[in-house]
């Protein structure tokens, strides 16, 4: 059975049994409600549906905020509203089938960037030359100079 | 009148067709006669689409509905100026709009550079004005503003009610002062390209362009969100719309070079990087006018699917791609750089993280953009890409970049000395601890919030710390009074402390960003006299009060305003109002939401819904049930106020300093010649 239909039928089921006392909504319910709402494109124009000025979008959101107070999970809300409109409701793209290439390509992009800099940063540092092969051994009057030369290149560096 | 505007508009096409080959073969055959034909026709390109812009303006003024674009956006009752913003409401008047922004700006640009920069001028003016034609030949083509009706109507559709509101006014020309300003360093990179002058010389030209391009494209965008705030009525100031999305593209790519360009000024590196920075740039301007023009993806405000243009564009868009890839393949080999990178803890290892976290940023946008599009193309079915998959990956984007903020203005250029990094990141870090610790202790949750906060912290401080060394160090130095000092200090600096003052700008609006991890949310149905009580994160209780509704006619409209009475804490703080405002002439209810401003939160009213709103118009029921959303968005003012600061340090970096002026350079610009003067192969460099 496909997860959309089992998801509908476990909320119908829960709307039905919830139905002889039906529940107020509590700062909880109402979190889920806005939350699956939040994920879910309007079936009546180009908004999402949490800030389409549709009335049909609003009498929705009423009804999700409802099925909320009867016990229905974020996932059971999204799914009543895509088995009902098509699965182009989510506005969160599924972790599965073409919509997992939404997900992996920022990641991959990223760290594709991130390997090709790495990769330029220690061919530049390779190309550098070499303490080893720049010469022989300082004396210790060179290495102090040197090292008054660093230490005011360094203090130019912070002004 | 009418008339004069679509003559200059064929004229513009000739005389743009003629700039941009003047300028080109110009250019090439070093001929600076015909350089000086094009640089003329820039100035004369300008007046042609000023005069049309004149006549489309003159035909909203005289209400000349017998034109297609005047009908469709205007009507007699519309004031005069809604009729004169009317220009850009539409597709076909924008683009005209668009076209003589640019026109404007390669005015500028060769008025600017009428004695300098000589060898760059031929191409910038080829460039600027094949684009102007591309722009021309679309509104010509597919999109003309003087198309007339099969009838004259006595009146027109009027401008879309959205559309009213001043925000929206200023949006789009900021916008498209931000699109149009890009392609000056852009055809400034094509030119160095075609010259092979690819030392830093372009870009120094083009400093003052590139800061103008992201100054207005910053202010766009922020104008857009505040209209959203303010007009679409949902709470909310970026709903990231593939419209949204399409303009913070270019903003991120040119972030990036603005960045960029300090690496190659102070070491010579990043050379092709920066060119197809700037390329990218423009490459996405023209991209987020193709997405929002062509209607190819469903979005709240672009305009009418138009296929039309979408092909034409396409085909520009493509041709821009295979000509700056071919253009920098073809000079690749001028692009090595003159010195190495030392070490990865270095001010130039943290600008190439700013820019890779910068492009990926971009990338991520742009993908999940155009995903509808590819999905459906490859699978058959369209996946729908929304705000929560936005929000989830870019959000560590940009809380890196927050972050990296604070590295990159302070670490040593070369090497970072472990010295160097003590002294310059113990007290950030330590702020950044301090204040991620107090938000956990008071009962912050939202692992974003506070790593917004501490990063935001750890930012900060770098940028007070610098501004305390530097005025400490020159109020020692000049014997000046502190404030002397610092104002000093930034006039001697303009570009160095503008910039820090931008990232404070960045860093207050990340926090308002963050605020919307305590936003409270609430929706009752009152009649008048009865109340509710809504409960602020700052700790304090807003009670609300319906005491009426009222109704009466406007010009254009008719208004329905319910009034609230506001108390806080228990004490009176005035009444909020919110509207639902029927537009006689397109027949649309539209809701106008109440605002109180806070420095810390707006409380944000909206009349949901009136269960008889007839029955109030024509005042036959005095006590309609009214539903009432209202909202607390916590931190929403820092937005604007970051905003305001970005814009001003922006302003800072981008006036005009006293330029130190030698003999030398002095006598150099007495005796700059005129173009005419000159010898034509020394001046023009094929």
């Amino acid at each position: 059975m496909h997860a959309i239909t089992r998801g509908a039928l476990a909320l119908a089921a829960a709307l039905c049994a919830s139905t002889l006392a039906a529940q107020v909504p509590t700062p909880e319910t109402e979190r889920i409600a806005v939350e699956a709402i939040a994920e879910l494109k309007s079936p009546f124009g180009p908004h999402m549906l949490d800030m389409c000025p549709n009335e049909q979008a609003d009498e929705l959101r009423q009804k999700l905020h409802m099925a909320a107070a009867r016990g229905a999970g974020k996932e059971q809300l999204i799914g009543l509203v895509v088995s009902q409109y098509g699965e182009n409701m989510r506005a969160l793209p599924e972790r599965r089938g073409f919509g997992l290439w939404a997900w992996l390509l920022p990641p991959a992009g990223l760290a594709a960037g991130a390997a090709f800099l790495w990769g330029r940063l220690r061919q530049m540092r390779g190309g550098a030359p070499s303490l080893a092969a720049a010469g022989p051994a300082l004396s210790a009057d060179e290495q102090a100079s040197l090292n008054d030369a660093l230490r005011d290149l360094e203090r130019e560096d912070d002004e | 009148m009418t008339q004069i505007g679509e003559v200059a508009l064929w004229l513009a096409l000739l005389v743009g067709a003629w700039g941009a080959v003047m300028g080109f073969a110009g250019g090439r055959m070093g001929r600076g006669d015909w350089v000086l034909s094009a640089e003329r026709s820039s100035y004369a390109l300008f007046a042609l689409l000023a005069t049309t812009c004149g006549a489309i303006i003159a035909s909203f003024l005289r209400n000349e509905y017998a034109y297609q674009y005047v009908a469709g956006y205007s009507n007699r009752e519309l004031s005069v100026f809604y009729k004169i913003t009317g220009l850009w409401a539409g597709q076909t008047g924008s683009l005209v709009f668009w076209a003589t922004l640019l026109a404007l700006f390669g005015c500028i640009a060769v008025f600017q550079n009428r004695r300098r920069n000589r060898e760059f001028m031929p191409y910038v003016v080829g460039t600027v004005q094949t684009v102007l034609v591309f722009f021309i030949v679309v509104v010509l083509a597919a999109s003309n503003p003087f198309q007339l009706m099969d009838f004259a109507p006595a009146d027109g559709r009027g401008l879309n009610p959205q559309l009213q509101n001043y925000w929206m006014t200023i949006h789009p020309p900021t916008l498209y002062l931000g699109f149009t300003a890009f392609t000056i360093p852009f055809a400034f990179a094509v030119s160095a390209l075609l010259s092979g002058r690819l030392d830093t010389r372009w870009i120094t030209t083009t400093r003052r362009w590139t800061l103008l391009a992201w100054f207005f494209l910053t202010n766009g965008i922020i104008f857009g969100m505040m209209w959203a705030y303010v007009e679409l009525g949902w709470g909310g100031y970026w709903f990231w719309d593939p419209v949204e999305n399409a303009s913070l593209l270019p903003w991120l790519t040119g972030t990036a070079f603005l960045h960029s360009v300090m690496i190659q000024e102070k070491r010579g590196m990043l050379k092709m990087w920066n060119v197809l920075l700037i390329m990218g740039t423009f490459l996405l301007s023209i991209f987020a006018t193709f997405l929002t023009r062509s209607g190819l993806i469903e979005s709240v405000h672009s305009f009418a699917e138009n296929t039309t243009i979408a092909w034409i564009f396409l085909g520009f868009l493509s041709a821009l791609v295979l000509v700056s890839a071919a253009l920098v393949w073809w000079r690749r080999g001028a692009f090595a750089p003159e010195s190495q990178l030392e070490s990865a803890l270095s001010r130039e290892a943290a600008f190439l993280l700013n820019n890779l976290v910068f492009v990926a940023a971009m990338l991520s946008v742009l993908w999940g953009t155009i995903f509808p599009l590819v999905s459906e193309g490859f699978s058959g079915q369209k996946i729908t890409v929304g705000p929560p998959f936005f929000n989830r990956v870019n959000i560590p984007l940009g809380l890196l970049l927050l972050g990296l903020l604070g590295i990159g203005p302070v670490i040593a250029w070369r090497k970072a000395s472990p010295r160097n990094l003590r002294r310059n990141f113990t007290a950030p870090l330590t702020a950044a601890a301090l204040v991620a610790g107090a938000l956990w202790l008071g009962g912050a949750r939202n692992t974003y919030a506070i790593l917004t906060f501490a990063l935001g912290s750890f930012t900060m401080t770098t940028i007070v710390v610098e501004f305390w060394k530097g005025t400490r160090a020159r109020a020692r130095i000049e014997g000046e009074g502190f404030f002397p000092a610092l104002v000093h200090l930034v006039e001697r600096n303009r570009r160095r402390y503008g910039g820090y003052v931008v990232h404070a700008g960045f860093v207050v609006m990340f926090m308002g960003f963050a605020g919307s991890a305590w936003d409270v949310e609430k929706q009752v149905s009152l009649r008048p006299g009865e109340t509710m009580d809504i409960a602020s994160p700052f700790g304090h209780t807003y009670r609300l009060t319906y005491q009426a509704m009222s109704s009466y006619p406007a010009t254009n409209m008719t208004k329905v305003i319910a009034s609230l009475d506001v108390a806080l804490d228990g004490r009176r703080a005035g009444v909020l109002t919110a509207e639902k405002r029927t537009y006689r002439q397109r027949e649309e209810v539209v809701s106008e939401v109440g605002i109180r401003r806070a420095w810390n939160e707006d409380l944000y009213l909206i009349l949901a819904g009136v269960d008889d709103l007839n029955g109030v118009v024509q005042g036959t029921n005095p006590r309609p049930l009214a539903t009432f959303k209202v909202l607390i968005n916590p931190l929403v003012p820092w937005i604007w106020i970051g905003g305001l600061i970005m814009a001003i340090g922006t302003l800072t970096a981008l006036w005009p300093g006293v330029e130190p002026r030698t003999p030398v350079a002095a006598k150099a610009r007495v005796r700059a010649p005129w173009i005419a003067d000159v010898d034509e192969p020394a001046l023009v460099e094929a």
